[in-house]
């Protein structure tokens, strides 16, 4: 079963098109990384997932169920952290726990004691006292504490240190280790490569790549030297090549696969004078994905 | 059972504006029975039951009761509806602009069910706090010794809650509706302020009396419950409206998208101008569209528009003060409405230029620790900007923002006076204007050392509205007894009302004491506000 499915999701907003048919397939048991540049559609996309609004066209299905028509018991068996986290600001964080669990029913108070622990987090203050971070721990403790099939984080990292970014991230594998998905929105790579099995990049309303982490890690940079200026065209349609630049007689290029098939694509057109191809840097592959197609 | 939960939550943040109310509506009953026990009421000794019922006096019972009409129904009437338009426009779509209702709606409860418990939290903050009303409102009585004979005082509390309910479920049912706090408010608010305006007024124009029947505050007062008690058609015409507008919202709600982003100012356009690139020119832009629909309200509506009226309905006027004594009409804080300044004096300046004012400057300074609070006032003080600076620029604004509804207030009497030819003289238009403004700086100033000192703007809305009404209605009674008339010296009502300028022409005395104080409140706003920790 997919946790989370959507079909050609279209979300107009008067003449504006924010979403332009988005299908996304989160598999059970997985993180899956929901990447792009701000104003893309992630945060569109999730609110249609959680019913906060509704698809122009398409549909979207969690855990099974219409996100829409079964939209009460889909909440009852997800946990969701919003990048604007809105808490009652007179409320202490104990007040706020409490109350979220009783919209829930069942929540095991030693395990919100354990998750309060395990992110430092101080429940006694009104929540309009704390810092965003601390603020933030309270939602990561609503949105893990009656232990959810599916975890839905907008920006989960937002004001958190690193010790507690590394308790989240350890308490993100727990939670697919027993076999629970975690869908991570987020706009930097950092936030979700070091947990995601996949992640799925939007840019402009529409999905642009649905890649394996390991995947993108294999990608390789390379650089040529030609005997003369090449068209651009000639690379971009080889299999595996993506992010191509062209400076006079030089290319370079993100490449995945066979360097073999690089040079057999190219070998009719171009000799090749010089050549050398290294390890990408994951950021500057995601650079890539996020820059408008020219 | 999520619905309860939800609705016990939203309970725990909306019953301290409601207690405020009742301990402040009970206050002024008991101070107003106190006075009418020191006045000579025997005048209505001498007039036939009949009348007596007419003019609000129930059988049996003494005329202190007549501070009940003040009080509880006009004063208490307000407020409760105030409160109702506040809530109805915030329960929904204040909720869901703060973001809190969606992250509420992310667990598992329904919009049906959300959107039920607001309606409920609405329904049942007015029923407590027409009940909490009914009983303070007897209990006064039994404190005081006033004997109430026949005096229907649950009924009135009935009625009073019965109206409210309408304006505030017609702000429930726009922003549930919609999404949109502030369009939900100003309807509600507009519709109230308008129904109440037109059910004084319409009943006195022969022509137009008929219309006064379409209006809900005609419902609530033409009742007359303190003496006849509920009248079943007015009571189903507030309930039928409530239902039918509480229907909309909860049938609405469930079918829309909800928002996350705040709805567009009604005047964006004219928002953006060359000043919001300069600080005075954001804190001036915050409550634009505010102000000019106030301006354009007291200048076209209340000013210009109020000459014709009068030119209309001066025979019917003159009609009704002949029949009435004039102590009476003193005693009911009025004036002698068949001259051009009475009328003036009674439709636009005595109560509803002060609330436009009070209004513009509250929203002022509340702004400054909205900001505070938003964190948006942090961000300005790390750009180099000084405390003292951004202060400075809320005062400015406060008193900008009260300097063009005052202006734009007597513009548009000086032309209604023109265009009906009711020879009002130009100074002391401008005169009671001076007042007004006065009256505007001493609220404001106050108001912005509460924002400057607490950070609050709840705190800072809730002095300038407590002395504006507590003001208002206590100068009102306090004068009406010579034991009492020495303590209205210490309401601002006294120095902006008591010289009569529109009639007599400005008491620069009293204006200076008015703006002394206000320029003395804004002056200890600076340390208050530069010595303690930011609330963000």
């Amino acid at each position: 079963m997919t946790a989370i499915q959507t079909t050609g999701l279209v979300k107009r907003f008067g003449k504006f098109e924010a979403l332009r048919g988005i299908d996304i397939e989160v598999r059970t048991g997985e993180v899956f990384g929901f990447l792009g540049p701000n104003g893309a559609g992630k945060s569109t996309t999730i609110r249609i997932l959680l019913d906060e609004i509704r698809a122009s066209e398409g549909s979207a299905s969690v855990l099974g169920l219409d996100s829409r028509g079964d939209a009460v018991e889909v909440h009852r068996r997800i946990g969701y952290l919003p990048s604007d986290l809105a808490l009652y600001p007179k409320m202490s964080g104990h007040d706020t726990l409490r109350f979220f669990a009783r919209l829930r029913g069942e929540v095991d108070q030693g395990f919100v004691a354990q998750l309060a622990e395990r992110f430092a987090a101080d429940l006694d203050k009104p929540t309009g006292e704390l810092s965003t971070g601390n603020r933030q721990k309270v939602g990561l403790i609503a949105a893990f504490m009656h232990k959810p099939e599916l975890l839905i984080m907008d920006e989960p990292n937002a004001g958190l240190d690193p010790l507690v970014q590394h308790e989240f991230q350890q308490l993100i594998r727990e939670t697919v280790d027993e076999g629970r998905t975690v869908f991570l929105s987020s706009h930097t790579l950092s936030e979700v490569q070091r947990v995601a099995d996949r992640v799925g990049i939007i840019r402009g309303g529409e999905m642009v790549a649905v890649e394996n982490i390991d995947d993108l890690r294999a990608v390789r940079r390379v650089d040529l030297q030609l005997d003369r200026e090449p068209n651009p065209e000639d690379f971009t349609g080889v299999d595996g090549a993506r992010d191509v630049r062209v400076v006079d007689n030089r290319v370079h290029l993100a490449f995945d696969g066979d360097m073999g098939i690089l040079l057999d694509a190219i070998a009719p057109h171009y000799q090749v004078v010089d050549l050398s191809a290294s390890d990408a840097d994951l950021e500057e592959v995601f650079l890539a994905f996020y820059q408008d197609q020219r | 059972m999520n619905a309860v939960w939800v609705a016990g939550r939203d309970l725990s943040t909306r019953w301290k504006a409601a207690t405020i109310i009742v301990a402040v509506v009970f206050a002024m009953v008991l101070l107003g029975l106190a006075i009418y026990k020191t006045l000579d009421l025997t005048i209505y000794d001498s007039l036939p039951d009949a009348l007596r019922e007419l003019l609000g006096v129930p059988m049996g019972a003494s005329a202190q009761v007549l501070a009940y009409n003040e009080m509880l129904a006009v004063m208490g009437g307000l407020s409760v509806a105030g409160l109702a338009v506040a809530i109805g426009a915030d329960v929904v779509a204040g909720e869901e602009r703060s973001r809190r209702l969606s992250f509420v709606l992310s667990h598992p409860v329904s919009r049906l069910q959300a959107v039920l418990a607001k309606a409920a939290v609405l329904l049942l903050v007015l029923a407590l706090t027409t009940l909490a009303l009914w009983g303070t409102s007897e209990l006064a009585a039994v404190i005081l010794g006033v004997d109430i004979g026949e005096a229907q005082l649950g009924a009135l509390c009935l009625a009073l809650g019965a109206n409210a309910l309408f304006y505030g479920s017609l702000a429930f049912g726009i922003g549930a509706a919609t999404g949109n706090k502030a369009l939900a408010g100003a309807v509600a608010a507009g519709v109230l302020v308008l129904s109440w305006l037109s059910a004084g007024l319409l009943p006195l124009w022969p022509e137009y009396a008929d219309y006064a029947e379409t209006m809900p505050w005609f419902w609530y007062t033409d009742q007359q419950a303190l003496v006849s008690g509920i009248d079943a058609g007015y009571l189903s015409l507030h309930l039928g409206f409530s239902a039918l507008f509480l229907a909309v919202g909860v049938v609405a709600f469930p079918l829309r998208d909800l928002k996350s982003i705040p709805p567009r100012a009604l005047l964006r356009r004219f928002t953006r101008t060359r000043t919001a690139s300069t600080l005075f020119g954001v804190t001036f832009g915050r409550s634009l569209t505010l102000l000019v629909v106030i301006t354009a309200l007291m200048g076209l509506l209340m000013g210009l528009s109020m000459g014709p009226v009068y030119e209309a309905m001066a025979p019917a006027l003159a009609s009704m003060m002949e029949t009435l004594p004039p102590e009476m009409m003193v005693m009911f804080g009025a004036g002698d409405m068949s001259t051009p300044e009475g009328f003036y004096w009674g439709q636009t300046m005595g109560m509803m230029a002060p609330a436009a004012v009070i209004t513009m400057v509250a929203v002022a300074a509340a702004g400054l620790a909205a900001e505070e609070r938003s964190g948006r006032l942090g961000l300005l003080l790390s750009a180099s900007v000084p405390r003292a600076k951004a202060l400075a620029a809320t005062a400015a604004t406060m008193v900008l923002y009260s300097a063009i509804v005052t202006l734009a207030t007597a513009l548009g009497i000086w032309g209604g006076s023109a265009m009906a030819d009711m020879g009002l003289e130009p100074a002391n238009i401008f005169g009671a204007a001076a007042h007004l403004f006065g009256l505007s700086l001493l609220v404001g100033g106050v108001a912005l050392l509460v924002a400057a000192a607490t950070g609050s703007s709840a705190a800072a809305t809730w002095t300038a509205v407590g002395i504006g009404v507590v003001g208002h209605f206590a100068n009102a009674m306090l004068v009406l007894s010579e034991d009492t008339e020495g303590a209205a010296r210490f309401s601002p009502f006294h120095y902006y009302a008591s010289a009569e300028p529109l009639e007599f022409g400005v008491d620069w005395g009293h204006v200076a004491i008015l703006a002394a104080v206000g320029a003395v409140a804004i002056a200890l706003a600076f340390p208050a506000f530069q010595r303690r920790d930011l609330r963000v």
